[in-house]
């Protein structure tokens, strides 16, 4: 079937006065893994609870594989038990009366799937999740990772078109969390599933997505690859939401040529994007793309000396708050050389990583 | 985000409107209908009598009784609040042993039936035949009789060993157990003491449930009818509630004076809602948030004799009643130990042979399975339409559900009783079982939903999604996720609801005939004819029939003790 496996049009929702979702256009492809990232209360849950129809639009249509789901327009609404979307929980709410078996084994039950071929289907989803020692205990012993493993099974046990995750992860802790990434991720593209998926977790949305969906307010922010979105922020909110930033405010004085504010005599080469001599600007690159300067470097160009303020230790480097004239900005220190507190660093801000934003009011 | 739209209707496509909202207003309109009709009818009839007030209130012992009812229900007050503020105290903030079976013992209290416990302690403290009397004669103390429970204060007496206390016991527990700790603790840290962090933390943060417990208390306790029924009759002692009931049984019936009695009892009812309403902060007391975490106070000293005191309590308030009336139903004569012969079967023989009993039988059992039925089914749909659907109708819904708590029995059988009188379409229901479950139903539904509700409310939405996202449809999941994890709190609710509805009386006293009467009233008439061997032996039954369901309920349910 041409075309993408889950269109949204103008998608919106309202609960009274407060408008969640606001217009959303999306279209995500077969096969395809789709982050919603976004603060909480952007509208991304109410999103996904839409695409499941536990939500029901206040405006627009959803259409998978060709079908309309919902509708406002033509007054199509077709209950989540119709959809055949699988979905796993934040809270994973799995089933606390039933075993790991029953649990996976119920949305067979509810589609009258025969003994044999269920039996055969559970006994499958519980070896993939690798918990065949615990296929008849009761959900409530087992750990969070396990439980988090049992909702995943119950999602795709019965094959379903689209796969729809709530924060899955945001209930494991760090190391699990990151080994349950790449299981789904293996998971997902062994099973060539169509996925939605929801986070607030900036990490977790570049690691496991194929395209991101950044969500502010109710609406999409920027669309695009993982590395899109994190190398080319189409807006501040992107740039700020995704990942760390480091930024300092400027005057532009010229075509690609802008001074430091509060120590004019430093100059910065950047893109000057258009923006007219004499405006105030921000630049902007990742703590990663700062380059430390060693002592004898001699002159180079953008490049900062500023004191460490603040040092910590985050293990494997370091971060410092580094205040060059009025402005701070924080940074990463490789753990090689002794940093001490006080201490003056030189840094270079390299011309093709800085992107200038303009600023408001100015 | 956490609630969902009831998706009803399994069609999936075309739906105008959604089902669910047609559903609440349906639901909504019914609840409406049988909560405000008996206090509509009261009002308007009592209004509408135009020889009105004055008239009303000269009839002999009107005004009386509303003075007798402030009376009774002040003192009574009085005195149990203080004993049930020490004993939830004791039970929910201090290393008393066995917290939760001292609650569950009041529980069994609350549930007795009052006129079971009545004819219990008549056997020792009637005036003509009590043991203790006979005793005290005998021993030259006195020469007449030193305890009557045949006046006001016996009825005072038999409100403390029935309801009273253990009414607010149960309300205050949960409340003073919710009480967040961290107050406490943040007060110690401080450097407050442990009796100022009491005084100066605890009791102002305990104070607002303390007032709108009292209230509430204050409203349950306006529902007393059988103990001034039979207690009062010798000296004509009546309540508001026992007046009603007089002035309906006189021929002809006076339903003039006794609906305006009610509109009055119905107007300070509404004084106390208000008062209630504000001092809650218009929230029942239930929906007290607070995690659950309890700083316990330790006794020391004081912790053996203080639980032999709340022992010592719930032995007088359970045990000792059942066993002086099962005593009391196997005497040749009611309270005489001193005859040749003082054991006998032949009440027994004499109730468990007769018609009349087994035909009260069967309507109890009829009227507490029913009700049961009824509740567990009606309350399911109202918590379930309470905790999850999210629509306006909703707290028309709640205020609904909780009306029927403020109602007293004797006035919402009245409000009936008018229904029947004036609407001809529901005349055929006079004298029916059908109106006496409904009656019932509505009587117990605030406790009952509120039961079944919370525990839905920590269910969770998502367990039921997950289940309607991996293909089930709303009724499929509501039997196969919602009911089967909600089943022990409505196995409790059943329960309760049966126990309650076998032995209460002031609900149905009035619509209530001879082909539909049931146990309870069965046992007030012998009692009311001083017919104390059989009542001991009919109370008896009764009690037997609310131990029997919980035992049953406990079968089928496990985990129903937890709940």
């Amino acid at each position: 079937m041409p075309g993408p496996a889950l269109a949204l049009s103008d998608l919106s929702k309202s609960f009274g006065s407060l408008e969640a979702v606001k217009q959303l256009n999306l279209e995500v492809q077969r096969g395809e893994m789709l982050a919603l990232l976004g603060p909480s209360g952007c509208g991304k849950t109410t999103t996904l609870r839409m695409v499941a129809g536990l939500e029901r639009p206040t405006a627009g249509e959803i259409i998978f594989e060709g079908q309309t789901m919902a509708s406002v327009s033509r007054a199509i609404y077709v209950p989540p038990d119709k959809r055949n979307t699988g979905m796993v929980f934040q809270s994973y709410a799995l089933w606390p009366h039933m075993t790991v078996w029953e649990n996976i084994a119920y949305p067979l039950k509810l589609r009258r799937v025969a003994r044999k071929e269920a039996q055969a289907k559970v006994e499958y989803a519980i070896e993939l999740i690798g918990l065949q020692a615990y296929a008849h205990a009761s959900v409530t012993k087992l750990s969070g990772g396990q439980q988090q493993r049992v909702a995943l099974a119950r999602a795709l046990v019965y094959e379903p078109s689209l796969l729809l995750l709530d924060e899955p992860f945001s209930n494991l802790d760090a190391r699990l969390r990151e080994e349950m990434r790449v299981e789904v991720k293996l998971l997902q593209k062994r099973l060539h599933m169509t996925g939605l998926f929801v986070t607030h977790d900036q990490v977790e949305a570049l690691s496991v997505a194929d395209r991101v969906a950044v969500m502010n307010q109710g609406r999409i922010e920027q669309l695009g690859t993982p590395l899109e979105v994190y190398e080319s922020p189409a807006t501040p909110f992107v740039r700020d939401f995704l990942g760390r930033i480091v930024k300092l405010r400027v005057a532009v004085l010229g075509q690609d040529i802008a001074a430091l504010e509060g120590a004019e005599q430093v100059r910065l080469r950047v893109s000057s994007n258009g923006l007219a001599p004499g405006s105030r600007a921000e630049v902007s690159l990742r703590p990663e793309e700062v380059e430390v300067l060693g002592d004898g470097c001699g002159e180079a160009p953008n490049a900062i000396e500023g004191t460490i303020e603040a040092l910590l230790f985050v293990g494997g480097r370091y971060e410092a708050r580094v205040r060059a004239g009025e402005q701070a900005i924080t940074l990463d220190l490789p753990r090689g050389p002794s940093w001490e507190e006080g201490q003056t660093v030189r840094i270079r801000l390299p011309e093709g990583a800085l992107r200038l934003w303009p600023l408001k009011g100015s | 985000m956490s609630a969902v739209s009831l998706p009803i209707a399994a069609q999936p496509r075309r739906l105008r409107f959604e089902a669910s909202s047609v559903f609440m207003v349906a639901l909504v309109a019914v609840l409406g209908f049988v909560t405000l009709y008996p206090i509509l009818a009261i009002v308007g009839n009592g209004l509408a009598l135009s020889r009105g007030w004055q008239d009303a209130f000269a009839t002999p012992g009107v005004a009386q009784s509303v003075l007798n009812t402030l009376k009774v229900v002040g003192t009574v007050q009085l005195i149990s609040f203080p004993i049930a503020i020490v004993i939830s105290w004791l039970i929910a903030r201090t290393d008393l042993p066995g917290g939760r079976w001292l609650e569950f013992g009041f529980w069994i209290s609350f549930l007795l039936p009052a006129l079971g416990t009545t004819t219990g302690w008549l056997l020792l403290f009637a005036p003509d035949y009590g043991l203790v009397n006979s005793l005290i004669r005998k021993a030259g103390l006195a020469s007449g009789p030193v305890f009557d429970m045949y006046t006001f204060w016996g009825i005072i007496f038999m409100h403390l060993a029935t309801y009273s206390i253990s009414v607010k016991v149960m309300l205050m527990v949960p409340a003073f157990r919710n009480l967040d700790a961290s107050l406490e603790e943040a007060s110690w840290v401080c450097g407050g003491g442990k009796l100022r962090t009491l005084v100066r933390v605890v009791a102002p943060a305990l104070a607002p449930i303390i007032v709108v417990t009292f209230l509430m208390a204050l409203i349950k306790s306006l529902e007393a009818f059988e103990i001034e029924l039979v207690l009062g009759a010798r000296t004509s002692f009546s309540v508001y509630s026992t007046k009603i009931y007089q002035l309906l049984q006189s021929s002809p019936p006076d339903y003039g004076s006794a609906t305006v009695l009610g509109l009055a009892i119905l107007a300070l009812m509404v004084a106390l809602i208000i008062l209630q309403r504000v001092a809650s902060g218009g929230r029942s007391y239930t929906t007290m948030s607070g995690r659950f975490k309890g700083s316990i106070l330790e006794l020391g000293a004081w912790r053996w004799p203080a639980l032999a005191a709340v022992v010592g309590l719930l032995l007088f308030l359970t045990v000792t009643p059942l066993i002086l009336q099962v005593m009391g139903s196997m005497m040749a004569l009611f309270g005489f130990f001193d005859v040749p012969q003082v054991w006998t079967l032949k009440h027994w023989q004499r109730v468990l042979t007769g018609l009349d009993f087994t035909r009260a039988l069967v309507n109890t059992l009829v009227l507490g399975g029913g009700s049961a039925v009824a509740a567990v089914a009606g309350y399911s749909i109202v918590a379930y339409c309470s905790a999850r659907v999210r629509h306006s109708w909703k707290h028309a819904l709640d205020l609904l559900s909780w009306l029927p708590f403020t109602i007293p029995g004797v006035l919402l059988g009245l409000g009936y009783l008018w229904m029947i009188l004036q609407v001809p379409l529901f005349r055929p229901l006079y004298g029916t079982m059908a109106i006496l479950i409904l009656v019932s139903w509505l009587a117990s539904i605030t406790m009952g939903a509120q039961v079944i509700k919370s525990n839905m409310v920590q269910l969770g939405a998502d367990l039921e999604e997950a289940g309607r996202v991996a293909g089930g449809s709303w009724w499929r999941i509501f039997r196969g996720v919602v009911a089967r994890l909600t089943a022990p709190s409505m196995a409790v609710v059943a329960v309760i609801v049966f126990a309650v509805t076998t032995r209460q009386v002031s609900t149905i006293v009035l619509l209530s005939t001879g082909r539909t009467r049931p146990l309870s009233l069965l046992q007030l008439e012998y009692l009311y004819g001083s017919e104390l061997g059989p009542a001991a032996v009919t109370g008896t039954v009764i009690v037997l029939l609310s131990l029997a369901a919980a035992a049953a309920a406990l079968l089928i349910s496990p985990r129903a003790k937890e709940a």
